[in-house]
Parts: C-alpha cells; structure tokens; sequence
C-alpha cells in the first residue's frame, strides 16, 4: 500500500516552504474573495428558495417555485430572449471586428501610426458607460439624431432607432459593439504578437498567401486568446444592464424604449417589487445559463485548437 | 480542468448582479386655498431640540428640483440653530428608492427622509421608521390644515408616521398660440375635447412627416409613468385602475378593463394610427418646451423648467385642471427611528410646515405645497400658470395610491404591457374586441398579483 503522503515526503523543504509562503500569501485574497464571492453566491441560491422581501426577514420556504414561475413569466420569458439575441450578436460583431482590427494594427500598422490608432479604438473602453450611453442616445435620436443623418446621406429613410421595439435592440447591441470591440482588439493584439514571426516567415517561403498564413497559422495559433475573449464577452454581454436601463431612462423627453433584458428584470423584481427571492432565483438561472454557454464554449473551441 | 474551474469561478462572479380610495369630492385641491391665511393650532418647536454642539441633519430626497428649497430651508433654520449644518442627497426617485431599501435596514440613511407613507409602509413594518410627534400629529389633522386626501394618503395602521410636505397634482398644460392658429377658443373641459384639439393640432410636413403632435401622449419609457397616465385619463371617465371591492374591504380588483378602459385605450391607438402623436417625436416635458407638441399632462414642476429653460413660452401657454379628478401623491418627511438627532431633525420637520417654507417650496421648485391653509390671493396672481394645479372643478375626485405594497408592480407590468399595446397601434385600431381581449389578459395578470398578496377583492 502506497502511503498517500508518500509523493509529499519526496518534496525537499526548501519546495516545502516555497509552496506555504504562495499559499500564506494567496490567503488574504481567497479569504475576501470567499467573503465577497463565494458566499455571496451561494446565499443567492439559498435566498431563490424563499419568499424573501429584501426589507423583512425571509419567511416562507418555497423550495423550487421560484424557478417554476420563472419558467412561466412572460417578462423573465421576453428578457431571456433578448439577452441572447443581444449576446450572441454583440459577442460575433465585436469578436469579429476586433480580429480584424487587431490583424490590421499588429500585422500592417506600425509604429506611431499603429499606437495611435490603438489608442483611438480603445479610448471607448475608458469613457464610463452612463456618459457614453447618454451621448449615444442622441446619435440614435430619430429627428436630429447624427445616425439618421448620416443614413440619409445614402438615401436611408430615418430609422426609429429608440422607439421600434426590434430597432431598440439593434441600437444596444451597436452602441456595446462600440463600446467592446477595442478591448477584445487589445487582447488580440497582444497574442498576435506573441505568435512568433518565424512561422509566418516559413510559410511565406513555401508560397502561402497573406491570408492563407492568417487561417492557417495565426487563427489557430491564436485560439487559446479568442477562446478567452468569446468567454469575457459572452459573460459581459449576458450582463448586459446600464445600456439599456440608460437608453430608456429619459420620461420627459425623448422617447426611450425598454429592451427587457434578464439582469434588468431581475434588478426589477429584487429593488422595484421587493421580490427578492424570485430576483435570486432569477440570478440563478442567469448564472446556470453563462455558465453552460461558457462550457460549451470550451469543449468546442479547445476541441477544435486540438485538431 | 484547471481552465474550466477558473471559468466557473469567473461564471460565479458574474452570478453576483443580485442584484396607491379616495374619491371624495373636494373643490380646493390639496395644498390650495384662495381663503383666510394660516390658521389653526402650529406645531410647537421644542425648546434647544437641537441643543448646542454642532449637528449634521442629512436630508435625503428623491427629487433633485426640490435641493435648493432644503438648502435654502436649511439657511433660514440656522438662523436660530447656528450650531445645525445640512446636507442634501438626492437622485432619481427610483436610484433613491434603492438606495433607501438597502440604507434604512442597515441604519445609514439620512436623518430626514422624503418620500411617500405608501413606498415606506414595509419600513414602518419593520420598525425602521417614527410615529409622528403628537405636536405635528394634532397640527396635521387639524380640521382645513390639509386636505382629507392628503390625510388619507399618508395614513397607515391608523396611524401618521410622515409630515406632508408636498404634493404631485396633474395639470393640462397646453400652448395658448397653438390654440389660437388651429382656431380653438376654449381651454379642453373633457377628454374628448382633448382628443379632437389634438387632431386640430397636429402638424405636419410635406412628406407627411409629423413635426408637432396634437397631444404628447405617454407612450414608452421604463417604470410605472405610462401607466400612471392611461390612469389620469382612465379618472376622467369615471373609473380607476383598480377598485377597492367593497369599499374599505382592503381587497381590490382590475377595473381598467372595463368598457371606459376599452375606449381609453382605443383613443390612444386611434390617435397613433390618425398620426397625431407618434414615438418617433420627442415627448412630455421636452416636446412642450420645444414647440415640438401642443398639449400635454404633467406635473407643475414643469412651470419652472419652462421658465428656465423655455422663457419665450412663458405667457403662450396655459394650464387647467382635468375635468373629472386626478391622482393624488403627497411625499412626506419622515425620521428613522435610529436616527441620530431625531429631535432636532423633528425640529427642522416642524420648520418646513410654516408657510413661508411652504410657498418657497412651490416658488423654488414648482412642486404644489401640502398645505391648504395658506392664502394663495397673491400667489396666483403672480403665478397664473398654476391655475390648472390650484383651481380645480366642483366635485373634483382625487385617487390616491392603493396602500399595498404590490401596487407598483401592478401599475409597473401594466405599464409595460400598455408600451407593446401602442405599438402595436396600427393592427389594434378600430378592433374593439382585439383590445378588450388584451386588456383582459393583462387585467388577469393584474389580479393575480392581487391574489398572490391575499388582496383580491373579484
């Protein structure tokens, strides 16, 4: 019989000491990130199984009925809908358009040009949302609105951008492509760059074409990177609140039209209806759902990275 | 594995985003009297509540306009309190509600809190909230001091809890020159009048293209506010949203689906589908000030954005009361019960219900003053825009908030159901029965809401 700390005893002391001192000093932080996370998290789920009203204790057990009724309601039924919608085409948009970016500025561009050029596309990533998202609703603005105007440029007819229950949601989707696109371009950057050049070089030689060597060797070279920015994205965009609660903020002006996304029905039933166990319910579909997505995620792309 | 299990760790974090019947008749409108000036039994100020080391009252609100009217309050009051010094928080009503769910049961809101008795009663409940000093309490419910809706609205368990210190009645406001161009020569005196000025009204370009609508209508925007309109308008014929059945029974049930609602709604569609108003054109407040609309319904703080923001408007528009009734919303001032310095924050409560503080409430703000003991002879005249707020029609019915606590996500779903309803204008109007199905189903949802709170009165 093999002692379990068999393994253990082969590790010299001085290994010893250097694994304890990382773990006293990782200690700290998993201690507040349990504190923060963690049990946060799991008092969610045990909050979803009662009628909790936020002010009042929570009284009456309800076991699964919150997640019976959610399957049921129409509102959490409309916002599932469009938090895929809106995740599925900000992910692929901003995705797609940050590979190109980043193909551009770390392939073609270079030097200041290059870095200023990276500056610009990323500047949207540093502006906080509630400023950029007030600004976006009066570039979507249907009369004076600079969009419509320069739609119309190309004989576009004015689109009712905040009003169309459809439109609505294609301009929360533009204005979080927008605002997306330049950090998943960054992430790229970098792991373009750390492709070495000497594969590149080689295929060159052998006569692979610009694109050839892109689709051959940096897309899959590059795979471990986009996986991480699919994953980001798909977890932020199912997140998806102060665009859409901003854009239809405005009573006394401007028509705003509510794109009902999930974290905003469930910010709805928690803070506005004192429901704040339906709310935890709610989350914790939320979380079940990023999370399946993001497994799926990688059993399809690291199987794929693997061939 | 090891990738998979930080994914779920990144999954677990972002898990985290956990994130109002008074239909009595009444002529005077809340907080309105044309009659002798204040009079009764004031409140009495407690001697040094405030004592004399220095204090902070922390005076929070869910109306940015109203700031400098507690500011100002708060210079005046240290004039005899020089050792009390203020400060005011306040956001949208909705950001300050949240913040008061989570800072109230955790003991770190303000010392003065402003907001409705109806939203506070499930912190009355948990006894996070003081009864009303018996002073303020006997000046309150002094006979003529407030009107009996007023009372009514800030009445729960029996009991006062808050000092009324304003109110939200709806005007009509609209643009006098518009008026007179379409050849219209009296102010609308019922909902129909309403409707046909507005067709009257409309104007639009070459293309067809609506540039001014007849009646900005309430048609999107999130929260309870579309509602809170179809149910102004829904008064004007008679009925509510939901009724107490049988009356002071404390059950309820949907009323809006009733024929009046059907025709209400089918007004509205009617209106979008003629082109009068449309979503694609600014609303409300804004569209007013912007000759973009030529009538609509609102609060009277709007008087004193235009006179801000639109001063050429001022003096070609005007206001009127609605025909039938209104709803009627008192905010009130309320102290926690950990407060620290209750008794000066009860002091400076005391202070904001003289009618001086009273009147430069509504001078400062444009938000009507609770009181309805105060001469308004001179203020009117120097006002004449809050006619429609202040002169209301002989047996004038005001509806206040039903006291249940599910009242909002009633009048909030429905809003949301009304926002798709519009929309759909064009596959709704003129079909009677595709709009009484609708309001049908909403109705149901309505009460089953009801239900789940043992509330349904059917």
């Amino acid at each position: 019989m093999i002692h379990p700390l068999a393994a253990v005893r082969g590790v010299p002391r001085r290994t010893w000491l250097r694994w304890r001192f990382a773990y006293l000093v990782l200690l700290p932080t998993l201690i507040l990130f349990t504190y923060l996370r963690v049990v946060p998290t799991a008092w969610a789920f045990v909050m979803s199984l009662f009628d909790w009203g936020i002010v009042k204790p929570a009284e009456k057990f309800e076991g699964l009925n919150n997640y019976i009724k959610l399957l049921s309601d129409k509102n959490f039924q409309t916002a599932f809908t469009n938090t895929t919608i809106f995740a599925v085409a900000t992910t692929v948009l901003s995705v797609l358009l940050a590979i190109v970016l980043a193909a551009f500025l770390a392939r073609v561009v270079r030097g200041r040009t290059g870095g200023l050029l990276e500056l610009l596309y990323f500047a949207p990533v540093l502006v906080p949302l509630v400023p950029v998202t007030l600004g976006w609703r009066e570039i979507f603005n249907y009369n004076h609105g600079v969009l419509n105007a320069f739609l119309g440029i190309f004989g576009v007819t004015r689109v009712p951008w905040l009003s169309d229950p459809t439109m609505a949601l294609v301009a929360v989707i533009i204005l979080s492509v927008w605002k997306q696109v330049g950090y998943n371009m960054i992430i790229l950057i970098v792991g373009m760059r750390a492709i070495p050049r000497v594969y590149e070089e080689a295929a060159s030689v052998d006569g692979a074409s610009a694109w050839q060597q892109f689709r051959h060797i940096t897309m899959p070279l590059l795979a471990p990177v986009t996986l991480f920015v699919i994953v980001i994205t798909t977890i932020a965009s199912y997140n998806v609140f102060t665009q859409v609660y901003v854009l239809a903020s405005d009573v006394q002006g401007a028509p705003g039209r509510l794109v009902r996304v999930i974290v905003y029905d469930l910010f709805e039933n928690g803070f506005r209806f004192f429901n704040m166990g339906y709310a935890s319910a709610e989350a914790v579909y939320l979380f079940l759902i990023i999370l399946v997505l993001t497994l799926i995620q990688f059993r399809f792309l690291r199987g794929s990275t693997a061939e | 594995m090891h990738q998979v299990k930080s994914i779920k760790l990144l999954a677990t974090g972002a898990s985290l985003l956990l994130a109002l019947s008074a239909c009595q008749p009444g002529t005077p409108s809340p907080g309105a009297s044309s009659g002798p000036p204040a009079s009764g039994p004031a409140a009495t100020t407690t001697a040094n509540a405030c004592g004399t080391d220095p204090v902070t009252l922390n005076v929070w609100g869910g109306y940015p306009e109203i700031d400098a009217v507690y500011k100002q309050a708060g210079e005046d009051f240290k004039k005899t309190h020089p050792n009390v010094s203020f400060t005011v928080f306040s956001t949208d009503l909705r950001g300050f509600e949240q913040k008061l769910t989570t800072a109230l049961p955790s003991k770190t809101a303000g010392e003065v809190i402003v907001r409705t008795t109806n939203f506070l009663a499930r912190f009355i409940d948990q006894g996070l909230l003081d009864k009303l000093p018996d002073d303020i309490k006997t000046a309150v419910n002094t006979a003529g001091a407030y009107a009996p809706e007023v009372i009514k609205d800030n009445t729960y368990k029996n009991d006062l809890w808050g000092m009324p210190i304003f109110t939200g009645g709806t005007g009509i406001y609209y643009n006098t020159d518009d008026y007179a161009t379409a050849g219209i020569t009296n102010p609308p005196a019922s909902l129909e009048d309403l409707a046909a000025n507005a067709r009257k009204l409309a104007v639009k370009d070459a293309s067809g293209t609506l540039t001014r609508s007849g009646w900005s209508l309430r048609l999107s925007g999130q929260g309870s506010g579309v509602a809170e309109k179809f149910w102004i308008l829904l008064i004007q014929k008679g009925k509510t949203l939901i009724r107490e059945t049988p009356e002071g029974s404390g059950k309820w049930v949907a009323e809006y689906n009733g024929p009046e609602g059907q025709a209400l709604f089918q007004m509205y569609v009617d209106i979008l589908k003629e082109g009068v108003d449309t979503e694609e054109i600014d609303a409300d407040a804004k569209a007013f000030e912007t000759k973009q609309t030529s009538q609509f319904l609102r609060e009277s703080w709007v008087i004193n954005e235009i006179a801000t923001t639109a001063p050429d408007l001022v003096g070609h528009y005007a206001t009127i009361s609605p025909p039938v009734g209104d709803i009627l919303t008192t905010e009130s001032m309320f102290v926690p019960a950990d407060a620290a310095n209750k008794d000066c924050a009860w002091d400076f409560i005391r202070f904001m219900r003289e009618p001086e503080q009273q009147q430069n409430l509504t001078k400062v703000s444009g938000w009507l003053f609770a009181r309805q003991d105060i001469d308004l002879t001179q203020f009117l005249v120097d006002n004449p825009a809050y006619e429609g707020f202040l002169k209301r029609p002989d047996n004038f019915q005001l509806y206040v908030t039903p006291p249940i606590a599910e009242f909002d996500e009633i009048e909030t779903k429905l809003a949301t159901h009304l926002v798709e309803g519009y929309a759909d204008f064009a596959n709704l109007a003129g079909q009677p029965d595709k709009i009484k199905a609708l309001l049908d189903g909403w109705a149901t949802e309505t009460n089953d809401i009801l239900k789940a709170n043992d509330h349904f009165g059917g």
